[in-house]
């Protein structure tokens, strides 16, 4: 090879990128070559101040980090939490599939049902917007409300990924979210909700089905799967309101 | 199930490298901190598929390119076209005089006024210490280009560290760059 051509091995020789082929060939050559020796000695010592530079400290990482860490600190929730006391009754709500969907509830289940979306939609689009709890924390806050069974409640296939504090129409509600492998499903908890909510309700893509009146199941855009027991819960609930 | 804990422990520690990174591709220090921001936002919600024994902070740079990339918005030239243009002969020249003026802010400066495309490579590269492969993905790039694009940012910089007056000349429009 020319030293033009070896020249332009030199940016990957140096990164330690090349085959044994190639840098051996560049090794080779530069044990003959001085002024390409000398080149590439230059970018080694380059690079290594470019190095030097770029990673250099910068202010302010501190405030950054901590922005960040607030976003999901668990004492968000505590402080909120504290601030409004012991809820007075039990809703449950669960994110299933499309298939559901019947006549419209009442005006405050309609805005109720909406702020249930919208903390539905929170999930994916801020979610940070509410501070997800750790497990330690989760269980602390549900044995506080005498609520510690309910995590099992979740559907056969589903697992308990985490829980948050929210606020629907501002009331407080632990919002416990399953998981599948392809859906996810939403267990809302409140015992400051005295009012049950009655009728299947489909809105901006949900469903929302009170089963019974402590628990409502709210139904997501995804494709059912393993869901029969929930799907069954949903039909006698259609099947009551027809009758 | 999604961890805060271990989401905090394997994320976190690279907040540093991502901002100092975004300070350079971004121009500027907000919006660098928003792109932080967004970037732990995503990281965080795809956290559930993130596997333990991959490589956490070439995944997070991933996100972080992304975010940056739709802020920046406008389509990008092509840098290697313009390069093709502006190199010349193919006399031996010097890919790397021993350039030993300069500062830091001098050296950063020179960075900054690189095509992004060639600056970007030779950021993640150089100063982030990535491996070409993992560039490649992370700019969703095949590594031929990478290879190009760094042989080609390291000449351009070099350009402008020895003479930059002639260089900012050389790429204001209608000077071919």
């Amino acid at each position: 090879m020319e030293c033009k051509d070896i020249r332009k091995l030199l940016s990957p020789f140096v990164d330690n990128e090349l085959g044994a082929h190639d840098a051996f060939t560049v090794a080779e050559h530069l044990e003959v070559c001085a002024p390409c020796q000398r080149e590439m000695e230059a970018l080694r010592r380059f690079d290594e101040r470019l190095r030097v530079a770029g990673q250099a400290s910068i202010e302010g990482v501190a405030e950054v980090r901590a922005n960040i860490l607030a976003l999901f600190s668990p004492w968000t929730w505590a402080r909120r939490w504290r601030g409004v006391g012991a809820a007075a009754a039990v809703l449950l709500f669960l994110v299933v599939g499309r298939q559901l969907f019947s006549a419209p509830a009442d005006p405050e289940a309609t805005a109720f049902g909406e702020a249930l979306i919208t903390e539905m939609q929170l999930n994916t689009a801020q979610p940070f917007s509410l501070a997800w709890l750790d497990p330690h924390s989760t269980q602390d806050v549900l044995r506080q409300e005498g609520l510690e069974d309910l995590p099992n409640l979740g559907p056969a296939g589903f697992h308990l990924e985490g829980a948050r504090i929210c606020y629907p129409l501002s009331r407080v509600f632990v919002q416990l979210v399953y998981r599948s492998r392809h859906e996810e499903v939403s267990l809302f908890v409140s015992r400051r909700w005295t009012r049950p909510l009655s009728g299947v309700s489909k809105r901006e893509g949900f469903t929302i089905v009170p089963l019974g009146l402590r628990a409502v199941f709210l139904v997501s855009k995804e494709p059912l799967e393993n869901f029969a027991d929930v799907r069954e819960l949903a039909e006698e609930e259609v099947s009551a309101l027809s009758t | 199930m999604r961890s805060r804990v271990s989401f905090e422990r394997e994320a976190i520690p690279h907040l540093e490298a991502l901002l100092r990174t975004a300070v350079r591709i971004s121009g500027d220090r907000a919006r660098a901190e928003d792109a932080v921001q967004e970037t732990y936002l995503r990281a965080w919600r795809s956290f559930r598929t993130y596997q333990p024994d991959t490589n956490c902070r070439a995944w997070l740079f991933r996100i972080l390119l992304n975010v940056l990339k739709k802020a920046a918005g406008k389509k990008r030239r092509d840098p290697l076209a313009e390069a093709e243009e502006v190199e010349g002969s193919n006399k031996v020249i010097p890919l790397f005089p021993d350039v030993e003026g300069g500062n830091r802010q001098d050296i950063l400066a020179a960075v900054s006024h690189l095509t992004p495309e060639f600056r970007d490579v030779l950021w993640l590269v150089v100063v982030e210490g990535f491996p070409y492969k993992e560039t490649a993905q992370m700019l969703d790039i095949p590594m031929g280009t990478v290879m190009s694009r760094l042989y080609r940012a390291r000449r351009e910089l070099r350009r402008w560290l020895t003479a930059p007056a002639v260089a900012a000349k050389e790429r204001t429009p209608g000077h071919g760059m």
